[in-house]
């Protein structure tokens, strides 16, 4: 079971391949490290009201926080897939990101729970005889 | 108190888009050089090649941060309220944006195994992070202090504590 995986990494690694493997694993985690960190940095910058009034023990404050930075993640991970894809600039990529985290926190996730909120109204209204 | 507690950071930010941004941007656009066949031979994008991008975010930002703060420097000392937020978030972005344009460059050029033909740029890319990322923390306070939603007492406490 070892032997032939021991044969197949002195393959890989005559033709410089676990070279070139990690050298694209590091640049994979390097722009993910980038990404994570812009999206961060654009939801502060959108949420100074947030941290300069930090909760610290409130759990509510503490969820709405998590909830924040994850919808600025997700729009930051968007915009880094979109600009990779199409071969954008990483200037411009990385640019995108942090307006992107920004716009998750400031924009994107009011609009996701309005959306939420009148499906559930929707789904709750119709179970309770079809009130609005 | 809030006017003067970030009026000395703006020689800083004025330096660092003359000395460090501008010339990058310049360099990389129209240069010919080193920087510029590096960024142009990568493929064009929307028509328009690698170093036109980076040329024109550099430049951009570096022309927005120091017109930004020349104009607080020649007529802002007596600003308050709405004005000094306005300019002070201007301040902030262009600080944040030019570090992330930094950083970005020193990324290429390391991960196409390139830094060391730029050194300069390698070995300045560090000091600008810094001073831009420190610049617009500031600033990020500022915006907080200025903010009337806001309780920003523990803020104002620090500052009038230090000596300007």
């Amino acid at each position: 079971m070892v032997r032939p995986l021991q044969q197949a990494i002195a393959a890989a690694d005559s033709g410089g391949e676990i070279v070139a493997l990690g050298i694209f694993a590091l640049k994979v985690l390097g722009w993910s490290i980038g990404v994570l960190l812009l999206s961060v940095v654009g939801w502060a910058a959108s949420s100074l009201h947030v941290l300069a009034a930090w909760p610290g023990s409130a759990l509510a404050g503490r969820l709405e926080i998590l909830r924040g930075i994850v919808a600025s993640v997700l729009a930051g991970g968007v915009t880094a897939l979109a600009g990779l894809h199409y071969e954008t600039p990483a200037v411009l990529i990385l640019i995108g990101v942090l307006l992107a985290g920004y716009s998750g926190e400031r924009w994107l996730r009011p609009l996701a729970e309005e959306v939420v909120n009148r499906v559930r109204g929707a789904i709750g209204g119709n179970r309770s005889g079809g009130q609005p | 108190m809030s006017r003067f507690a970030v009026r000395h950071l703006l020689p800083l930010e004025m330096s660092v888009a003359l000395l460090s941004s501008l010339p990058i941007g310049v360099s990389s656009w129209v240069g010919h050089g080193v920087l510029w066949e590096i960024l142009h031979a990568y493929p064009a994008f929307m028509g328009l090649a690698h170093n036109v991008w980076w040329g024109a975010a550099f430049t951009a930002c570096g022309a927005g941060l120091l017109a930004a703060s020349l104009c607080e420097w020649r007529a802002g000392r007596y600003w308050e309220g709405d004005r000094l937020r306005r300019v002070a978030a201007v301040r902030f972005w262009f600080a944040m944006l030019l570090a992330v344009c930094h950083m970005a460059l020193a990324w290429l050029l390391i991960s196409t195994g390139r830094a060391v033909d730029v050194f300069s740029i390698a070995a300045a890319t560090p000091v600008a992070v810094l001073l831009l990322i420190w610049s617009a923390w500031k600033l990020a306070c500022l915006l907080i202090v200025l903010d009337p939603r806001i309780e920003s007492g523990h803020i104002e406490r620090i500052w009038s504590g230090q000596k300007w």
